[in-house]
């Protein structure tokens, strides 16, 4: 393979489309290369956007047996001293075919010494990379990382048996949610309560592109103006709340006028029926000045 | 027009304040980097906000590559117990928590997919996949609504060759060779359109670098 074409891996990492025996030379071409590692760090994000573009609900089971299993799973303590060292990944697969219950204790007591028992063999690399690079080219050095996979593979028969005791053991999660419950409620932002509210309505908007969620109990409005064209510096987007023909400001879109997606949160007063996105200039006017660019209308 | 409510909220009185999606309660911490930082100190309830959060893109993303449901769901339980016990790992300077995330979920269901048993599996395309299954209803793809369309939208900049590359090696996890076989182009050719096209989805998108 020829220095450019290591030059052009960065894309191939970050979609994790490095086949096993190729990356690790590419891997630390890219974190050596001044002007790769930085685009990695970019391609990882936009790769990221695509991934929550394929968002999808997961069935309920799945956060009571994720809330369950993290009660009985104890944490990594942060590394101190020194660069986020690799830390062995999990390879999920491999070790669930030979679950070795009684080596768990071992494993328990041998987390902290993982940091210091795994080499460092890419002290630059973020440690948020460590499930892409290092997972599939880590064969070579599998001994030293397999007490962590097992640790970090807990034999599932086990963490069943806890998950069940946990349950069984007087709805000791039903108890824990309750408790952070209230906390949480108290907590709870427009967007939040937009997000879980039951009452909560998909809007088409009448005139431009985009989604709005209303939920009337939690009065908030989520809007999505993606779509909106940016304008030049000296106008900006600003958005209104109407009621019988009375706009009320709700403020400006700054990164729509930049022609970047926003997300907001508007909480409409009673009355107010109508939101809608004006141009304005800079600075954003008392009143629209101009044809409203997008509009949405609130139920009745 | 009623007179407006003083609910506390931010209002119009303060027109020059950008709207931004969470602005209500300063006290309460809900970017990603926040929660992993207090899911580190061991709040389970910080940890749950997470999954709120980020539950409908890991499983989205699971099965998107996996396609099988119930092997998504059992990637999503290890991204989110790998969340669990990494949080601490997490460093806010080499990238953002979403991306961290992402980055996790997407390696994992990669692993799963390209292991031997999974790719039987993959075969047969689990039609049983929209078998009636109760809904998280608290875990909310809204956020991610906009970023679908966006992402498709810049999709739509790509051209047809960078696109079909990307989509193969992302959503459908093959190595670059592979794609190149499915493409019949040569291996360099690959590699150029995977990093051109990810350059311009990054730059149509916004990801500031």
């Amino acid at each position: 393979m020829t220095t450019p074409d290591l030059h052009l891996d960065t894309g191939v990492l970050a979609l994790d489309a490095m086949p096993a025996d190729e990356a690790p030379g590419a891997l630390s071409h890219a974190l050596s290369c001044e002007s790769c590692s930085p685009e990695l760090v970019g391609f990882r994000e936009t790769a990221a956007l695509l991934g929550s573009a394929a968002a999808e609900a997961p069935p309920a089971s799945l956060r009571r047996s994720i809330m369950a299993r993290i009660a009985v799973t104890p944490q990594l303590p942060p590394v101190t001293g020194r660069p986020a060292t690799q830390v062995a990944p999990a390879k999920p697969d491999r070790d669930r075919a030979a679950p070795t219950p009684a080596a768990t204790p071992a494993e328990v007591s041998a987390t902290p010494a993982e940091v210091s028992a795994t080499p460092p063999d890419s002290p630059t690399q973020p440690d948020s990379a460590t499930p892409t690079e290092s997972a599939r080219p880590a064969a070579p050095s599998a001994d030293t990382v397999i007490p962590l996979r097992r640790w970090y593979r807990r034999p599932s028969a086990l963490v069943a048996a806890a998950v069940a005791a946990l349950v069984i053991g007087g709805g000791s999660v039903v108890a824990v949610r309750a408790i952070s419950g209230p906390a949480e409620q108290t907590a709870q932002t427009p967007e939040e309560c937009v997000a879980q509210a039951p009452d909560r309505e998909q809007l088409t908007p009448a005139k431009g592109q985009g989604t709005a969620t209303y939920s009337q109990s939690c009065n908030a409005v989520l809007l999505d103006v993606t779509g909106l064209p940016a304008v030049p510096a000296d106008k900006t987007y600003q958005l209104w709340a109407i009621a019988n023909n009375q706009p009320r400001s709700l403020g400006e879109l700054p990164d729509a006028a930049a022609g970047k997606p926003q997300v907001v949160t508007a909480r409409p007063n009673a009355g107010e029926t109508v939101l809608a996105i004006t141009a304005e200039p800079a600075g954003g006017s008392p009143k629209p000045t101009t044809d409203i660019l997008w509009q949405a209308t609130l139920a009745s | 027009m009623p007179p407006p409510h003083s609910s506390g909220q931010p209002q119009p009185g303060s027109p020059r304040r950008p709207l931004t999606a969470v602005s209500d309660d300063p006290a309460a911490p809900r970017t990603p980097e926040d929660l992993l930082r207090l899911t580190a100190l061991g709040q389970e309830s910080a940890f749950e906000k997470l999954y709120d959060s980020f539950g409908a893109r890991v499983f989205g993303l699971a099965r998107r590559v996996v396609r099988d449901p119930s092997q998504a769901e059992e990637v999503a339980q290890e991204v989110f117990l790998e969340i669990w016990r990494r949080a601490s790992r997490f460093d806010p300077a080499k990238g953002s928590g979403t991306a961290w995330i992402m980055t996790m979920t997407h390696a994992r269901a990669v692993d799963r997919v390209r292991s031997a048993q999974a790719a039987t599996n993959r075969d047969l395309k689990v039609a049983q996949a929209s078998t009636e299954r109760e809904i998280d209803t608290v875990v909310e793809a809204v956020e991610s609504a906009f970023e679908r369309k966006a992402v498709q939208r810049c999709l739509g900049t790509l051209t047809e060759l960078q696109r079909e590359s990307i989509t193969l090696a992302y959503y459908s996890g093959y190595t670059y060779r592979e794609v190149a076989e499915l493409l019949t182009a040569p291996l360099p050719t690959i590699k150029t359109r995977l990093r051109d096209g990810l350059i311009r989805l990054r730059d149509c998108l916004g990801v500031a670098t």
